[in-house]
Formats: structure tokens, sequence, C-alpha cells
């Protein structure tokens, strides 16, 4: 199991160097003026070029530049916008509001998701079944962006039960956004867990448990479930490092000032450096998240623990 | 409660457990599959029943029946019944049918691999009925259940207790299910092909381990291959089964020496010689029937070297043809003479 | 009795007792897939839509381009089935125009995504070793980025004004969204590679050039045509997404996220502009979702 572990992380080092490099290399070797690529269309005068060329080690190779960044990076200074202020004291009021909004929509997707997998498992080909495959097809064929300003119009405008947009992070206003961000979600989860449930009551062992005298429900709820879990709960495991990524659209729709929308705010502004910061910490955490899901994985199928 | 509970000892004045003119159907897209077609077997206490076939002769199909574990749809039980102690389990309600599945007959699978939870360490599934049927504490279901794995021979039960399927060879694996089968008991066993996954010197273990478990706790066995190697040494009694229908029924001794049923006596005769060496290999030429079109009169008529007239039209009756054996062929006696000599 | 014991016994000849035709996966998928009306509905919807963004004057004569500023926001009528946008465009004209763009990157970006996934799950499936441990690493590597985030970064990085059209965008998407492909594909040629008639082939002296494309291919395709064709409706709704947040389609290129995306702002006073492309972009994604959904569910023996 240690063995496991370690490879992974080694794994993750390697994959988090490559893709940072990727995603520093798209946003700065692609231009030919770096300097210019830092201070989108504005224009310069040569002693702020001076002073930026300096500051960022312009003059260097690019490979030089990324090590710096990345050496930067990892003792906690994420350099600075534009405007001169620090990327991490934006990022730092920020994530709670992401993290909050994140948490709110994994639980929704976990409890609604599950639960509505498994009664369409059961009854598969039933009513339910049928009316969920058709919904969960419309959540994933329609955008989030689509479906956001929609609820937004519809809910938080014209009937309002929900507040239109959330810089208040209370509870109740995140919950609507919450909601959109994890329709994608849960649209899979339902289906996944659909999927395994079904396969699962077809398993020999639920003829075993059943030969051996054991309520339905007991057969179904501790049997069926706990193997029906495995791929639903590592796809959960995922699903956080994606939800971080998808709520650059949600948090832009509903106003919630979180991550996402520092981020899209950046790309808009052009403002070359905090997209490249906050990629990358978004980079990280989808890593870790990946990892503590492998591990995860292990855990909850013995099958895979004893490699 | 009493109403659930059924009594021990002798049955009297009838068999342990009798199915009678059992007939189910599977009925898919395709059309319907006549699986079962007038099945009748007993079995008494103490006693070993081989039921033998090959696939698709409706043996598996039988023990589930009477085990209640069929998939409704898509089989259908039309008609006949199925006497446990004289008391018909297919008029039962589910919970008084399910007192009796687990804890009066029990039932043991081919793949043990598949056929055991692979998420739950074997212990816990051993004790699993202990634990929520009888309400043993855990730590008793616990003890209980390594006695069981040492009675079935696993060495290193104590510290094997806490292992997972996977962790154990076919032949280890196929034991823990019957220590899970023995939980708690059962007065019959049904063994649905139990080596059948295993090779040949671990088949001679497991087929050992059932024979003396079955004289140690008193057990009545269904034993159910279609490996005629396996049977000989095991059974008192051998039911042939083909196309949904038993063609004969005998003792162990009688049915080697003198098969009573063509089908029978292809089977033996298919069976390599060691002395017979050079000579080709005797088959039963044709193939198995189509279920959703048995074959009119009697099933086996178009690969039989018997066939007459009459077996194209009419079913034939079950014949006796000595003492405590049938045979459902309308050249019964002839076979039975062409067999001895 | 005894030597009935010590013998092997012998096993009766275990034939196929069901069907009497033979039938292979192909042949049920596809009677299945006849059967399901949600197949033709879907098939139905995208022949419309392909036509639509190869010749768009067969659903209309109007210019998309022909904007008067005098004529901004109206609402639907019979000069204007859709109404105008607040440049005075024609709402119609645009989103049947519209469809060209969004469909060719849809289609373009899964052709491009499609031969990545094939090389590199072919070649890391069958040679193995080292080339596939290298090759895994960069899967793990493309994949470290969720889609999006990548998209956004690259689409944000090249300078505004040079049109490109739809390549930068068909480029990201592509080269960013192969990895499930490649990875579905990657798991089949290892399954067939071990299958007996490839060590036949081999055998008999076939380079493994032949033996790739000869024998392992088509079973790589297969599950990799449904990954493709779902893939191809979540490309689409990507690039609406991406146009939606400024780092996708540029203007002058006409594409339903640009429309979308410009449309919010007056949406309370002139809802035309932003549900029309809306609907088409949904009812776009949709078809080739539920295209390849039907089309799995065929080819699925394990939910039969």
């Amino acid at each position: 199991m240690l063995r496991f572990v370690v490879r992974r992380l080694l794994q993750m080092i390697l994959v988090f160097f490559g893709t940072t490099f990727i995603v520093y290399w798209l946003m700065f070797a692609g231009s030919t003026d770096p300097i210019q690529a830092l201070a989108g269309e504005r224009p310069i005068s040569d002693t702020v070029r001076r002073e930026l060329t300096e500051r960022y080690h312009l003059d260097e190779p690019f490979l030089v530049r990324y090590a710096n960044y990345m050496a930067n990076l990892l003792c906690g200074d994420l350099g600075e916008q534009i405007t001169g202020r620090k990327v991490s004291e934006i990022l730092a009021q920020a994530w709670p509001y992401t993290i909050k909004l994140g948490l709110l929509a994994l639980a929704i997707v976990a409890v609604f998701g599950i639960t509505a997998g498994v009664v369409a498992g059961i009854r598969r080909g039933g009513v339910f079944d049928n009316i969920t495959l058709m919904i969960t097809l419309i959540v994933i064929g329609v955008p989030t962006f689509v479906t956001g300003f929609f609820a937004q119009y519809v809910l938080g405008v014209k009937i309002k039960l929900f507040p239109v947009t959330s810089t208040d992070g209370t509870l109740h206003s995140l919950l609507l956004p919450a909601i959109i961000l994890g329709a994608l979600s849960l649209a899979t989860a339902i289906r996944l867990t659909r999927t395994s449930v079904a396969e699962n009551l077809r398993a020999d062992y639920v003829r075993t448990a059943r030969a051996k005298g054991l309520a339905r429900r007991r057969v179904v709820g501790v049997h069926v479930l706990r193997n029906s879990l495995i791929p639903v709960v590592t796809f959960l495991g995922v699903e956080l490092g994606n939800l971080m990524g998808g709520a650059i659209v949600t948090e832009t729709i509903f106003n919630v000032p979180g991550v996402g929308f520092q981020l899209r705010n950046a790309i808009r502004l052009e403002d070359g450096p905090t997209v490249v910061a906050i990629v990358s910490i978004l980079v990280i955490i989808y890593l870790l998240t990946n990892l503590v899901v492998d591990v995860l994985y292990a855990v909850l199928d013995p099958r895979i623990r004893y490699e | 409660m009493s109403d659930l509970t059924i009594q021990r000892g002798p049955v009297p004045g009838g068999h342990l457990l009798e199915v009678r003119d059992l007939r189910v159907e599977f009925r898919t897209r395709d059309g319907v599959a006549k699986v079962i077609n007038g099945v009748s077997y007993h079995l008494d206490p103490g006693e070993t029943l081989a039921v033998l076939g090959e696939s698709g002769s409706g043996k598996s199909v039988t023990a589930q029946a009477i085990m209640g574990i069929l998939d409704t749809p898509p089989a259908h039980i039309t008609g006949g019944q199925i006497l446990y102690r004289g008391r018909d389990l297919l008029t039962m309600r589910e919970e008084e049918r399910r007192a009796v599945r687990g804890k009066e007959i029990a039932m043991i699978f081919q793949d043990a691999l598949s056929a055991l939870n692979p998420v739950f360490p074997v212990g816990w599934q051993i004790a699993e009925t202990l634990r929520h049927r009888e309400g043993m504490s855990k730590q008793d279901a616990r003890k209980r259940a390594i006695e069981l794995m040492e009675m079935v021979k696993i060495p290193a039960a104590r510290t094997r207790v806490r292992d997972y399927p996977h962790q154990f060879s076919g032949g280890m694996r196929q034991r823990v299910m019957i220590a899970m089968a023995l939980a708690m008991n059962p007065a019959i066993l049904i063994a649905d092909e139990p080596t059948t996954a295993l090779d040949v010197t671990v088949q001679a273990q497991i087929m050992d381990l059932l024979g003396e478990l079955r004289r140690e706790l008193d057990m009545a066995m269904i034993l159910i291959t279609h490996d005629l190697g396996v049977v000989a040494d095991v059974a008192d009694r051998i039911a042939v089964m083909y196309a949904g229908r038993i063609v004969e029924h005998a003792d162990v001794h009688s049915l080697y020496a003198a098969p009573a049923h063509p089908y029978t006596k292809g089977l033996l005769e298919s069976v390599p010689r060691l002395d017979a060496k050079g000579s080709q290999l005797a088959t039963i030429r044709g193939l198995p029937p189509n279920l959703m079109r048995i074959p009119s009169g009697c099933a086996f008529h178009p690969r039989c070297p018997y066939a007459r007239d009459i077996c194209r039209v009419t079913v034939p009756p079950q014949q006796v043809v000595g003492e405590g054996r049938t045979s459902a062929c309308h050249s019964a006696k002839e076979v039975l003479h062409g067999s001895r000599g | 009795m005894s030597e009935l014991q010590s013998v092997a016994a012998t096993e009766v000849p275990q034939e196929a007792t069901a069907a009497d035709r033979p039938r292979s996966l192909a042949a049920d998928a596809w009677r299945d897939l006849r059967r399901n009306p949600i197949f033709w509905i879907a098939l139905g919807l995208v022949a419309v839509l392909v036509t639509m963004a190869v010749v768009p004057s067969l659903f209309t004569s109007i210019d998309p381009r022909a904007c008067d500023l005098e004529r901004s926001n109206l609402p639907p009528s019979a000069e204007h089935w859709f109404g105008t946008n607040v440049q005075g465009c024609d709402v119609y004209a645009r989103t049947i125009y519209g469809a060209r763009a969004s469909i060719a990157v849809g289609i373009f970006s899964t052709l491009l995504a499609g031969v990545l996934a094939l090389l590199f799950g072919m070649l890391g499936g069958f040679f193995g070793g080292w080339i596939d441990a290298v090759l895994s690493r960069v899967l793990d590597i493309v994949l470290g980025i969720p889609l999006l985030l990548a998209a956004i970064v690259f689409g944000s990085s090249y300078q505004p004004g040079e049109n490109m059209g739809i390549w930068p965008v068909v480029i990201i998407l592509g080269a960013l969204g192969w990895t499930t492909a490649a990875r579905v594909v990657r798991s089949s040629v290892i399954s067939a590679k071990q299958q007996d008639y490839v060590q036949a082939a081999r055998m008999l002296g076939a380079s493994n050039l032949r033996i790739m494309f000869r024998h392992i291919l088509p079973n790589a395709l297969a599950p990799m045509i449904v990954v493709l064709t779902i893939a191809l409706g979540t490309f689409i709704a990507l690039e609406a997404t991406l146009s939606f947040l400024g780092a996708g389609l540029r203007e002058p290129t006409l594409s339903w996220g640009i429309d979308i995306s410009s449309a919010t702002t007056r949406f309370q006073d002139a809802p035309w502009p932003l549900l029309f492309p809306a609907g088409f972009l949904a009812v776009t994604v949709l078809a080739f979702i539920m295209l390849g959904d039907a089309v799995r569910e065929a080819f699925d023996p394990r939910l039969r």
C-alpha cells in the first residue's frame, strides 16, 4: 500500500511539472514580446519596460523564466497582477467562496445522485428510470452557461425564489449556483450509479446471498450497494476537482466572487500572471484530489489493495 | 413464530423433500422455452441424490426452483409441487419460504470466485447468516466461522478468516462456500456443479470432503453435475435429466451396471476407457434440443439408436424396470436387457 | 466401477441450444438500433443540422451580415422570423449560418481527437514496454489539466485580431480532448493483442504494421467511435462555453456561442437573440449525444 502511494506521488510530481510547464508556455511563449503579453494591450513606457524586464528576468531564456516561476510558486509567491496587487492575496479572499460553492455542489450531487441512481438501477426499464434518463440526457446536452442563465432568469428574476447574485456568500444565495454547478455531475452520477447497480444486481454473489436466505433489503442495501458504490465514490472524488474548474462559468453568471470569477476577469483583462497563477493552483488541487481518489479506490476495493 | 419454524426429525410417512411434476417455462423476447417438463424426484434423510445431465437439461433450474431463487420474470413456474417435510414450498408466502431457504435447505454454486462477494472478508460472509438470522453476537459468530473453516479443512483458519475471496485458491474458495452453506446446519445441501471449475485432484478432495461432512452432519445432499466420474463414489441414487425431464432414475450400482435408457447408455459408453486405447471414441450423435422447439414425442428420439415410430408421437411414461428403478423409454426393457451381458 | 473413477470423465458436447442462426454482435446491435426511435430522431436531426452547416442558403436567403442599426432588437415578425439582435442583424439568418462554425468545430476537433487517440492508443497498447510508459505519462499530463481550464488558457493566449477562423479552437479541443478515447483504444488494443488469431498471424510472418491494421484496428474502432460520437456533442458545447467566456471563437466568425454571449446583456428587453441560438445549440448537442448514446447501448452486450 505504501509503495502504491509513493509511486503515485512520484507520478503526480512529474505530471505537475509537465502541466504547469505547458500552461506557462501557452501563456507566454506564444507571444513575441513577453512584456507586451504581461501588459496586454496597454502601451508601455521605456522605464516600465526596463523595470518589468528586471523584475521578471525577461531577458533570460524561457526555461530559466519557467524555473524561476516554479521556484517562486513553491515558496508561495504567486507574483503580482499588473495592478500590483499580490495574486496570493486575491486568491486568499476568493477561495472561501469557491470552496463553499464546490462542497455544496458535491453534497447535492452525492445525496441526490446516488439515491436517484440506486432507484433507477433497481427498477431498470421502469418509469422512474426512463424519466431520469431523459432528464439527465437534457442536462448533459445543454451547456452549463445556458442552464445557469435560464435558472437565474426564471428562478431569480421572475419567480424570485433565489437571489440573483451571490455576492454575500450566504448558504441560501449559493444554493442555486451550487445546483447549476453540480447539474452536470449529478446527471453523470445518476447514470453511473444506475449502471453499476444494474450490473451488480445480476452478479453471481447476489444469487448466493439470496440462497443464504437473507432479506432482499439486506442483499441490495449491503451486498449490492457496497460493490456498486466503488466506481461512484471514485467518480465523486474526481468531480471535486472538476467542480473547481466548472465554477468559472457559474461564478461568472451569478457573480460569486470566487476563484473562477477572478480567473475570468484575468482572462478578460489579459492579465497573464494571474491566469497562470490561478491555473497552476487549480492543477495542483486537481492532481491532489486524483491521488486521494486513487488511494480511496484501493481502500474500497480489496482486489486492488493486494496487488 | 410456530408457523415459520420447521420441526426436525423423521418425516411421518413421506420423503424429506419431494418434487412432484414440476413445470417451468422461460418467457423471452424470442419465444417460450420449456425448461422443465414434469420433473419428479425425492430425497430422504441422509441420502445423496445425483442429478445428472448436460447444459440445458434443466438440472440447475430445478434446484433454483427448490430454493426459490429463480428470476421471475423470465422464469415462470407453471405447475407442480415442491414438498419439504410435507409442506408445499410453492404455495408458501415469501417469509415462510425464506425461513426454509439457507436454514433448512442450503445451496453451493459452481464458481466460488464469482459466487462470493469480493469486497467482504470470508469470515464475515460465513458468519453473516449467524449474525443476521440467528442473532449471534459478533464474537460468537466469528468463533463459529473459524470452527466452520476448520471443519472444511482450511489451514490457518484463525488468520485466514480475515482474508478476501480472491486471496484463496480455487479449491479453498469452494471450501469457504461449503462452510458458509453449512453455517446454519441445514437438513439438505444442494451442490450445483461444485467441482466443475476445479482441476481433477482438487475435485477429488472436495468430493471427499462433501462425503465426510454429509456423514458427520447426517445431511441429505442433491449433487448436480454433468460429470459421470464425480458421481460414482458419492451418490446413492441417480436421476438422469434430458430436455427438462427425468429419463432414468436408479440406484447408482444398477445404473452403472446396466442402464435402462438409451441416453444413459450413450453417456456411459462415451466415457473414455483406459483399456480401449486405439479405438475411436463413442459419442451420442446429434445435438441437444432447442428448448423452444422440443421434438415431439420423446425428446431424445432424433438421436436415439433404439427409436421406433411410437417414439416420434407419444411421450414415453415412466416405466418401472426394477426395484426402485424407472425409465422413460418405450424400449426400456429392451435397452435394459441389451445392457446386461 | 473403479475404472470409471480413475478415468477423466468425458464432457458431453456442449452445443448452443438457443438460436439456430449464429448472430454477430454487430448484427444484433444493428437490429436493436433499427428499432430504437431515439436513434432515428437523433439521426434525422443530425442530418438536418449538417445540411444547415454545409448549405445554409437552403434555409434562408437573408445575409446574416446585413445588419441595420436602425432595426435593432426587433421582436419576431414576418420579415425577421426570429427578430433582430442588438446590431440589427437578422437572428434567424445568424442562427442558420452559425450552425456551420459550431458543427464544423465539433466535427474537426473530433476528427483530430480521434486520430490522436488512435495513434497513442495503438502505439502504446501494441508495443507496450517503455513506449507505453512514456505515452501513458503524456496522457497523464494532458489529463492533468481540466479541459475547460486548458482551453481557456490556450484560447486567451493568441492575440485578438488575427482571425484564423475556427482552427485555433479546433486544435485546442482536439489536442486536449483525445484522452478518454485514447484510453479506450489502448485497452481494446491490449485485449485484442492477446487473442489467438493475432498470435497465429504473427507466426505466419505478418509484419507488425499488417497486424495492427488488419487485425487490431477493427476491434479498437468500435468502442472509440462510441466515445467520439458523444465527445462530438460535448465539444460543440465546450466551444460555446469558451466563446461565452471570451476564450473561443472571435468575431467576425459567426457562432452560436458568440451570439448568446453578446445577447445576455439586453436579455430582459429582448430575449429572442439569446433564446434561438441557445435553443439550436441545445438541440444540436443533444442530437449528437443521443446518437452516441443509442449506439453505445446497442453495442453493449451486458445491458441486454
